[in-house]
């Protein structure tokens, strides 16, 4: 039973690392699913001869060919799981959860209950997700957008109160039975047979509860794809309050507000923009589950003759375009959720890493504030061309413009932070480089897509597709690899494989760099996103050779996490014991204990005297002066 | 599989030629902020490896500079990004206002046509020599008493006539057969507008003359681009779309003789297969063409 305590622990550390290994797993996932679309664009046609190894055996398609539907499904799925289960609870919930208490001083987070019932509830949000491609209607067709009136149409041979086969049935079972028994060990902490037995009937009863209402709400993949936004949503939620709350009443006795960590305040400018603009999409998810059932019209139109039949159950009057505001209102403060804890961990490795202060920290911190507050204003720019009065696309283009000036301070000040360093040239090192040189691309390429004459041609095109993957791939990514290649040695007491660690960097750079850059070029001929085959179109077809090299060099980005994961996995048993601060930093996590003691966080209580960032402080003999160190 | 590199480096990587009036202008802004980004880019690089490079661990080299910062230089490197995103905004806006002042013009020699998509195929309708169009996607309801064009259909002289659990399927029959845009027969507008043949047919306009395009959709989100014109815009169900541009060269030239319609919003398993031909003729040619004829 103590094995259960252990892994509903609500402890802070760890669900970091159970957000960690879930966001890990959903990563191989995802990127599984990236290659399965890059194998099919490479070679689209029967004819070609290269027929998809082993899965097109195992999913019979014909001649081993991917269907269009299920290309579809593939993308959709890539997306959804690459950003609400791998890069969100990766960034904010696994390093949230693990860094805030420890980099502030405080022995908990405010709500450890609550921290613990994000993660539980993500993990059933991913299962439903995943539930989804063997529900009888098939998996998610809309991308990861979801625009009704596409998502609201029925999958083929689905209606609502079906209830699911077996094996989709099974996973959400096992994940609801997984938060009834977080909740049940930790609201009735008591051990004993007795107790255990009760705590795992009640949790099973809320399980049985929780599977029938979900089986209720969603009957194809694409209600399970509402359903499951709409529950991660909740569980990030949760986390964000958790966030907030820690870092505005738990920090230890003088840590001032500005003496906290760029990290710290990143997470914090992500806590707020997750607290305010996910009810937004929860909202939205609602009113497109009611859609879907057909009680409400927020999106559909009257005479709407979808699968070229007429729905005289659906009242009409609804307006399409009102889910891309409410989506975009959420998803665009959403990808700032999923930059802004990079740039401030990313400013914490190059500070260490170049032995050097922050340059500018409070320009780091007042340029974050300045993303938050103005991501709120930029979220039709994904709507250019949606049929909105396009007179509005002038105000979103200036506001979106002007988001480039504090992502730009934040790019010169990390300059100025290596300039005159003294640089170490670690794994964690070379991620956090190659993030600010690839966020530089997909930053500048966001000025092509803000400009909306530009954006006419670009706009949907396989440039949004390298803009994105610039900035969330190259960006989130690569400073999430620097984030797990620097903080392992504290989450798991062992150092990771430095060796490996580089080999895994420069072949994910450089593999990258020869995937995403040439998509520049597809989509400034045109070429549209989300196509199964652009190889009969007169205007493409001449491009269908440099899509098959961006296939072989996804294949060497997808072998190239093989380093990783070996490094991951090996270092976890076999990784050389950690001393308390292998890195010489100066923040309180590593000042303290080699591997944080489970209930207090710290051996002394937490103390801080001054600034995160006191490198090669003349003060001391040493090249780091620490947050809690007393000079007299 | 074959594979090497020449057919790669043979594609052109560059923008498409553009073939529409206001093109030219979205061309030059694309092309300028190349440029200021590829600037950027350049500059930014060149610090950051020259800081790899001279900064760098190496014996004899243990302290680095202990400074927190430089206000003049960061206010430097706020000021002039702020500039030159102020002087691209500017630019943007100027462009696109002055392609959208196109549409309010109202010029009496545009050409109109109603474009509506569905499930994977473009519709075309021309409104025939009065230039107006009619209405259209108005489907019979289960309550209606009438059908739309007042004749009888399956024994009935409307929807509600017939059984409660037949109605659904006579009406889907109905607009398979007869009606299948919805057409509003009561419309004098509309009389004399070319519907009938209007699935997946030809968008034929003139050379040099403003196109206005109104845009609808049937069932879901749609995109109307064409990439060698430059436009591009969703259309929404339920709500109707105008979208000009005035070609600039007659595609007899073009492989296939048409311009590419491409649709850029997912719309569905075939959205890759929706596609339409985009036929410039000269004038002469246009008045000629036989879809500008009443075909009552």
């Amino acid at each position: 039973m103590s094995i259960f305590r252990a892994i509903f622990s609500a402890d802070h550390k760890s669900v970091g690392k159970g957000y960690l290994f879930m966001g890990l797993l959903f990563f191989a996932l995802g990127g599984g699913l990236a290659m399965l679309m890059r194998w099919h664009l490479a070679w689209p046609k029967v004819t070609d001869g290269m027929p998809m190894p082993m899965v097109g055996r195992l999913m019979n398609w014909p001649g081993g060919q991917m269907p269009p539907d299920t290309y579809n499904a593939t993308f959709s799925l890539h997306a959804t799981v690459m950003i609400f289960f791998v890069i969100i609870p990766l960034l904010v919930g696994a390093f949230g959860n693990f860094l805030i208490p420890l980099k502030i001083g405080a022995t908990r987070t405010a709500f450890p209950l609550l921290g613990g019932l994000s993660l539980w509830l993500t993990l059933l949000a991913g299962m439903v997700l995943l539930a989804g491609p063997f529900l009888p209607g098939g998996a998610v067709w809309a991308g990861w957008t979801g625009y009704p009136p596409l998502s609201a149409m029925w999958g083929a041979g689905s209606s609502p109160g079906m209830s699911w086969p077996i094996v989709p049935r099974a996973m959400v079972a096992v994940a609801a039975l997984a938060l009834g028994m977080f909740v049940t060990l930790n609201m009735f902490p008591r051990d004993g047979w007795f107790s255990f037995i009760t705590q795992l009937a009640i949790a099973t009863l809320a399980a049985f509860g929780m599977v029938m209402v979900i089986e209720r709400i969603a009957f194809d993949g694409q209600s399970a794809w509402f359903l499951s936004l709409l529950l991660v949503g909740i569980a990030t939620v949760m986390g964000a309050i958790n966030y907030l709350a820690t870092i505005l009443k738990l920090r230890c006795e003088g840590m001032t507000f500005f003496r906290l960590p760029l990290s710290v305040w990143s997470l914090l400018f992500a806590a707020i923009l997750v607290l305010l603009a996910t009810p937004v999409l929860s909202g939205a998810m609602v009113m497109n589950l009611m859609d879907h059932h057909r009680v409400s019209s927020f999106f559909l139109p009257a005479n709407w003759l979808a699968e070229s039949r007429i729905h005289p159950e659906v009242t009409g009057g609804g307006y399409g375009l009102l889910h891309q505001h409410l989506f975009w209102f959420y998803s665009h403060p959403a990808v700032y959720v999923m930059i802004l804890p990079a740039f401030g961990m990313v400013s914490d490795i190059l500070s260490v890493f170049a032995r050097k202060p922050v340059f500018g920290y409070r320009a780091m911190v007042y340029a974050m504030a300045a993303i938050t507050f103005l991501g709120f204003f930029v979220w039709a720019h994904h709507m250019f061309n949606s049929g909105m009065n396009p007179l509005l696309g002038t105000t979103f283009a200036i506001s979106t413009m002007f988001i480039a000036v504090p992502s730009g301070i934040k790019v010169f000040n990390w300059l100025g932070t290596l300039w005159g360093g003294n640089i170490h040239f670690t794994a964690a090192m070379w991620n956090a480089i190659a993030f600010v040189s690839l966020f530089v691309i997909g930053g500048l390429s966001g000025i092509f897509l803000a400009s909306t004459p530009v954006n006419m041609h670009l706009h949907d095109t396989y440039f949004v597709v390298a803009h994105i993957h610039y900035v969330l791939f190259g960006g989130s990514m690569f400073g999430l690899f620097a984030a797990i290649y620097f903080w392992f040695p504290k989450m798991f007491g062992r150092m990771m494989n430095e060796a490996l660690g580089k080999i895994h960097f420069f072949a994910s750079f450089i593999a990258f760099n020869c995937v995403f850059f040439p998509m520049h070029f597809l989509g400034t001929r045109g070429v549209p996103r989300r196509f199964y085959d652009i190889s009969d179109i007169a205007s493409f077809k001449d491009l269908q050779p440099l899509n098959v090299f961006i296939t072989f060099s996804a294949f060497v980005l997808g072998i190239a996490q093989i380093p990783f994961v070996l490094n991951f996995l090996g270092s976890l048993i076999w990784g050389r014991r950690a001393t308390a601060n292998p890195w010489n930093v100066t923040t309180l996590e590593w000042t303290d204990a080699a591997s944080p003691p489970a209930v207090t966080n710290f051996e002394n209580p937490a103390l801080v005297y001054r600034g995160p960032y006191e490198y090669n402080n003349p003060l001391v003999e040493e090249d780091f002066l620490p947050q809690s160190r007393l000079i007299k | 599989m074959k594979w090497d590199v020449a057919p790669i480096l043979a594609s052109s990587w560059w923008l498409p030629a553009n073939h529409s009036e206001h093109g030219s202008g979205f061309d030059g802004l694309f092309t300028l902020i190349l440029w200021i980004t590829v600037g950027i880019f350049v500059l930014i690089h060149i610090v950051l490896l020259t800081s790899l490079i001279r900064h760098r661990n190496r014996p004899g080299r243990t302290k680095a500079w202990f400074i927190h910062g430089n206000n003049r230089l960061e206010i430097f490197w706020t000021i002039i990004p702020a500039i030159i995103l102020t002087v691209v905004s500017l630019l943007s806006t100027r462009v696109w206002q002055s392609y959208h002042a196109m549409r309010d013009i109202g010029q009496p020699d545009a050409v109109r046509v109603l474009v509506i998509g569905q499930q994977f195929k473009w519709n075309v309708i021309y409104p025939g020599p009065d230039g107006q169009l009619g209405r259209y996607l108005l489907y019979p309801s289960t309550t209606d008493e009438r059908w739309p064009d007042g004749q009888r259909f399956r024994g009935s002289n409307g929807p509600a006539a017939l059984p409660q659990e037949k109605r659904e399927e006579a009406i889907n029959a109905y607009i398979e057969q007869i009606n299948p845009l919805g057409k509003d027969l009561t419309d004098p507008l509309g009389t004399d507008d070319d519907w009938r043949n209007a699935l997946a047919r030809d968008l034929v306009v003139p050379v040099g003359r403003r196109v206005e395009v109104y845009l609808a959709s049937r069932d879901v989100i749609h995109d109307f681009a064409v990439p060698l014109m430059r436009v591009k815009m969703d259309t929404i169900p339920g709500t109707i779309g105008l979208l000009t541009f005035m070609p600039t060269k007659i595609s007899a030239d073009e492989p296939g003789g048409a311009y590419d319609i491409v649709c850029e919003e997912l719309c569905g398993t075939g959205h890759y297969t929706m596609r339409g031909r985009l036929v410039v003729v000269d004038n002469a040619a246009y008045e000629r063409a036989e879809h500008v004829m009443v075909t009552p």
